[in-house]
């Protein structure tokens, strides 16, 4: 919990600073996460979303994965996406599209 | 349409999500958690295109490699993306129709997703292989599971037609995912075999004895609270 409100208090002033960097969450050395934190990284990535930053979540358990898709989805931010891998993460915060859109063109194709 | 968490469902929203469940239940014999969430996010209208896109997808998935295996894509897809209601409801479907065309017990147990999950990646698949190449019968399916691994990486170029169904399971359900990540395990058996209460059943008996003799995976790192 304390970890999820240190990272907000200090992601707020990167993300006030141009340029539009992307966000790489690295979930590596996480070992669990609370609902209270959870709903502080809601937060969080409402914010990111505002400034309408790329964020990738990386982790290479489903477990983490899920948690950062249940983030997202709350925070209702299309440009950001879990994966498994550091070289997934780098490709999402270069591509422009939102995650569930391109899930469904993909999908429907 | 956005998603608005504190928005209620207007009565027309509540009283539609309450019809499409008593169908559901009728016609495939479960009803899915998340409806009120796919209502939420896409509204009424977008709900039917939602619903007619996936079946119209996961009806293709399914002439492709045939129902049960499509289930254990779907599962794996889904859990991939740390979606433990859908890989668990999809898994139980699965095994339903392995232990009805066989009545053997699938050495991947639904109740297991969890605690896979909280397992690295490479683990997962260290897991699976053991499991699944015990047997000759199980060698089609770990070749899927393998590919299917292969591509959710971007590990190497698509090829031939397994992989272009497989691609289009690991995009469904991202798609699904993305509002059943509100839900959790267990689940339902997500498919019509749900309807076979009867055997369901007989597969919980069978399932049984097994669970309580056989050790659950469990994750190389502990869980610290």
């Amino acid at each position: 919990m304390r970890g999820a409100t240190e990272l907000e208090r200090e992601l707020a002033g990167e993300l006030a600073e141009p340029p539009p960097l992307g966000v790489l969450f690295l979930m590596h050395g996480l070992n669990d996460c609370v609902e209270a934190a959870r709903q502080v990284l809601v937060s969080l990535q409402q914010k990111v979303a505002k400034h309408e930053r790329r964020t990738a979540y990386v982790d290479d358990r489903a477990r983490f994965r899920g948690m950062a898709l249940w983030v997202m989805h709350l925070a209702q931010d299309p440009n950001a996406k879990a994966v498994s891998t550091l070289d997934q993460g780098l490709k999402w915060l270069g591509v422009r599209d939102g995650r569930e859109q391109d899930a469904a063109g993909r999908a429907a194709s | 349409m956005t998603l608005d968490r504190n928005r209620k469902l207007s009565l027309i929203e509540r009283a539609f999500l309450a019809t499409i469940n008593g169908l559901g239940d009728l016609v495939t014999g479960y009803t899915i958690a998340f409806g009120e969430e796919l209502v939420r996010q896409h509204g009424l209208r977008g709900f039917f295109k939602w619903a007619g896109v996936t079946q119209k997808t996961f009806d293709e998935i399914c002439a492709h490699f045939g129902v049960e295996d499509a289930h254990l894509m779907a599962s794996l897809a889904s859990f991939w993306n740390g979606c433990d209601y859908c890989a668990y409801g999809h898994m139980l479907a699965h095994n339903l129709y392995v232990f009805e065309r066989t009545g053997e017990l699938f050495p991947v147990d639904e109740e297991d997703v969890v605690s896979l999950m909280r397992m690295r990646d490479s683990e997962v698949m260290g897991e699976l292989r053991s499991r699944l190449g015990k047997a000759a019968a199980y060698a089609r399916k770990l070749e899927l599971v393998e590919r299917k691994n292969h591509l959710r990486l971007e590990e190497g170029p698509a090829d031939g037609p397994d992989d272009k169904m497989l691609l289009k399971c690991i995009a469904l359900y991202e798609w699904v995912n993305e509002c059943s990540i509100v839900a959790g395990a267990p689940a339902p058996p997500l498919g019509v075999i749900a309807k076979k209460k009867a055997l369901h059943q007989r597969y919980l008996e069978a399932r049984a004895p097994e669970r309580a003799s056989r050790p659950r995976p469990v994750a190389a790192a502990p869980k610290v609270t």
